[in-house]
């Protein structure tokens, strides 16, 4: 076994030991042990609770995460090519950013009503102007070499954003990709704890009312592990073939 | 696109070029300036870097398009083949798309086993970039210039920054290849030597704007070119333009 996921699983060892001490200290009521916020997690499976909740905010994340990522990659694109565009829409960018994701959920649900449209819009405007942001600074770092390059050889527009434009953004797309993810299901959460019938969200704050300390940990548990397998199994590959031509560091 | 006869002579006429510099009162490169490019013609033009060589075959490129003048016929009557300083391959593809991905849309499926194999490159095609040492870099640079059937091969110092079997490499390839398919180019090198080897024209710059100093028809066939005969050449040329040419190095001076 690598070395590298040896001490990755030490490391977790020694999270669930400190765990249970902590378990020790404070009591099983305001830190339940990792023994009952599992057997809460296989009961809540058990009842199909779990999956329901798990699958409906997954949509959410996979709807506006796609949306975001679609429309901030376009917008930063095109702020990055265009100085003249950027000097208008960057203020509105930075005041969007500054926004707090609660005021953008607020005024969705107020203006769209409790609906899921008004849930995944919500979500989307708050991922945009990220995914903007990083996209535009990858269109700023094109290779001014390459691009008299296909100036010269008078590249058709679609062969210039296929072969030079994206694989040239496609670290950035990933880097928006991976912390997009991380940000979008955290505030997907607050949507469906504000305003929505079923996903963990709703979940999390049906237990907060009962105070059930072993189920909030179990629910949350749960879906990090979930954001981490996606994040492994789909982003880190897709990361990994994007790199593909780049010819590998030499030691010195 | 007209047929190459109707195309020659090709004419750049420059009234003026100025660089806008930040901070820097700007800079005049060219003023009046004529170049007139015959077919089949080798030329060389030479002269001291920095004098605005590049900039001149920039403006013909199309990359360039911030000038006083005009290019007859008009740049999109003719296709040029580029050969940069650098390679300037897209590092994400490999050698045989950087080659295909020149060609007009219609032109892509066209084989370039052909091609591959003129260029010795053959066993390097499905690389890429990163894995190729820097002169087969600038053999799949040629490889692409010469892909797009150019109506005038445009060579940017290309042998400068290679070792000198890379370079004696590359250059007997570039030589035979124009011969071969008898290629109108246009060549910038400060190296004379260079100049003298292949050039069936020269054409030294010098000054600020760029003038024209001199401009030399070669009747000597390459083949009978001794490395006697481009000394003697070049003690010449020394004598006759000192501000340019040294003859005591193989580069130019001021």
């Amino acid at each position: 076994m690598p070395t590298g996921l040896l001490s990755r699983l030490f490391s977790l060892l020694l999270l669930l030991v400190l765990w249970q001490l902590g378990t020790g200290v404070l009591g099983d009521g305001v830190l339940p042990s990792p023994a009952s916020v599992f057997a809460f997690v296989a009961m809540e499976a058990q009842s199909g609770d779990l999956a329901r909740n798990l699958v409906a905010t997954l949509k959410r994340v996979f709807a506006s995460f796609t949306l975001a990522m679609v429309i901030g990659g376009a917008i930063g694109l095109v702020l990055g090519r265009s100085p003249r565009s950027n000097r208008i829409v960057d203020s509105w960018l930075m005041i969007l950013l500054n926004t707090p994701a609660l005021v953008i959920i607020i005024l969705c649900y107020v203006w769209l009503g409790l609906s899921e449209t008004a849930a995944i819009v919500a979500v989307t405007l708050n991922k945009i102007p990220n995914v903007a942001v990083i996209m535009r600074e990858g269109a700023r770092s094109l290779d001014p070499q390459i691009e008299e390059m296909r100036q010269a050889f008078r590249f058709d527009r679609l062969t210039w954003l296929r072969h030079v434009l994206f694989p040239q953004v496609e670290p950035y797309a990933i880097a928006a990709a991976r912390s997009g993810l991380a940000l979008v299901w955290k505030i997907v959460l607050v949507v469906e704890l504000l305003g929505r019938p079923d996903g963990v969200g709703y979940a999390l704050s049906y237990y907060f009312q009962l105070f059930n300390v072993a189920a909030l940990l179990g629910y949350s548990l749960v879906f990090t592990a979930v954001v981490l397998i996606i994040d492994f199994v789909v982003l880190q590959p897709l990361e990994a073939y994007a790199r593909r031509w780049r010819p590998v560091p030499s030691a010195a | 696109m007209r047929d190459a006869g109707a195309l020659f002579p090709l004419r750049l006429n420059v009234g003026r070029k100025v660089y806008r510099r930040k901070g820097l009162p700007s800079l005049e490169i060219l003023r009046d300036f004529k170049l007139v490019i015959n077919r089949e013609e080798t030329l060389c033009l030479i002269g001291p870097s920095g004098i605005g060589k590049t900039t001149i075959l920039r403006i013909l490129m199309g990359i360039d398009r911030d000038f006083e003048g005009e290019i007859q016929p008009a740049p999109r009557e003719f296709r040029i083949g580029p050969v940069f300083q650098e390679p300037r391959l897209l590092p994400w593809r490999t050698a045989e798309e950087n080659v295909r991905l020149a060609l007009p849309r219609r032109e892509r499926h066209r084989s370039l086993v052909g091609l591959f194999a003129d260029m010795r490159l053959t066993e390097w095609a499905q690389r890429y970039p990163g894995e190729l040492s820097g002169g087969l870099a600038r053999r799949v640079a040629l490889a692409r210039a010469l892909a797009i059937n150019p109506s005038l091969l445009v060579l940017d110092e290309p042998f400068i920054s290679l070792d000198e079997h890379a370079a004696a490499d590359l250059r007997a390839t570039v030589f035979d290849i124009v011969a071969r398919h008898r290629l109108s180019v246009l060549m910038v090198t400060h190296n004379i030597r260079e100049a003298l080897a292949f050039a069936d024209r020269l054409v030294l710059l010098n000054g600020r704007p760029v003038g024209v100093l001199a401009d030399i028809q070669i009747a000597t066939p390459c083949h009978r070119r001794s490395g006697q005969w481009i000394e003697a050449m070049v003690d010449q040329l020394a004598a006759d333009h000192p501000q340019t040419i040294s003859s005591g190095r193989a580069t130019l001076t001021r």
